[in-house]
């Protein structure tokens, strides 16, 4: 039987930027995509300079990656969002002269 | 590390890897419910490195490690977060682009983008557990696992496919019965990898 090495502490700010950045996917929200980000950026600042006593990089990453896919998608959304506002009162007044 | 002609054993991989999972299926069940869930709420993102954390239960439930992982463990997929996400990632959006520019080609095109993923995954099938096992970059490790399935291509193609029927036959049940199946092929090929790569000295 071999022996696992000591596990080190995960970050709870890791574990928070993963838990947002899921929730600000499957709810499509930017209230969490920005607590996403921000915890994600203060646990890799954390872990970073004593990567020998805290882990949590990986989960703090992941959160970083969801919560701007968020933004971007919401970012695309909004965008679309405007561009349908303005194109389709003009398409329904040309329908309707037509 | 093995590169060359290996001893395909078939039969002995999958009844080791029923074994594996029969003995733990408490384990496996919840592990694998996790990482299914949280895969697809994701839209995939977090497929790789959940697919590495159930890869990192079943290696250490192969090399009988102390104490034994229990079904938390699928979130240590997190420390190989970067190069499992890239693998998928990268994989992923090759077989997307190759599978969509042979469906131009009429007919046969639909032929070969049916075959290519089976032949893709075939050639990468170690990759994923030498980024977990080794702790290898995902390019190095893609490059290693083509390598050593090269040689041997026809009898791993055989485990593969059989172990994805296997993986995937749980689709008929509404899919959720891949939740039961998907980790029996995760173990048949946890077992073959360790045939194939031998133990690591120190993880």
């Amino acid at each position: 039987m071999s022996t696992v090495p000591e596990q080190l502490p995960v970050t709870p700010l890791a574990v928070w930027a993963l838990v947002l950045g899921i929730a600000s996917l499957v709810f499509c929200c930017l209230p969490s995509a920005i607590p996403a980000i921000i915890c994600g950026h203060l646990a890799r600042s954390r872990i970073e300079p004593t990567p020998a006593t805290a882990s949590g990089r990986g989960m703090a990453m992941a959160g970083l990656i969801m919560g701007y896919v968020s933004v971007v998608v919401f970012i695309l959304a909004c965008v679309l969002g405007v561009i349908l506002c303005l194109t389709i009162p003009a398409l329904i007044k040309q329908c309707n002269a037509t | 590390m093995t590169e060359g002609k290996v001893d395909v054993k078939f039969g002995e991989w999958i009844q080791q890897g029923w074994e594996l999972y029969k003995a733990n299926i408490g384990v496996w069940i919840v592990a694998s419910l996790l990482a299914i869930v949280i895969s697809i709420a994701t839209v995939g993102i977090l497929s790789g490195p959940m697919m590495a954390g159930m890869i990192w239960i079943a290696l250490a439930l192969v090399d009988k490690k102390d104490p034994k992982p229990q079904m938390g463990d699928v979130f240590k997929g997190f420390d190989y977060f970067l190069q499992s996400f890239l693998f998928c990632l990268i994989w992923g959006i090759i077989m997307l682009a190759a599978s969509f520019l042979l469906h131009l080609i009429i007919c046969v095109g639909s032929v070969v983008a049916i075959i290519l993923p089976i032949v893709l995954e075939t050639a990468l099938m170690f990759g994923l557990f030498l980024i977990v096992d080794k702790k290898m970059e995902f390019w190095p490790a893609s490059m290693l696992s083509l390598n050593v399935v090269k040689p041997n291509f026809f009898p791993f193609l055989g485990l593969m496919v059989v172990s994805m029927v296997i993986g995937h036959i749980g689709m008929i049940a509404c899919g959720i019965g891949v939740i039961v199946t998907m980790p029996i092929a995760v173990c048949i090929l946890a077992v073959a990898y360790r045939n194939v790569f031998g133990v690591q000295a120190a993880t």
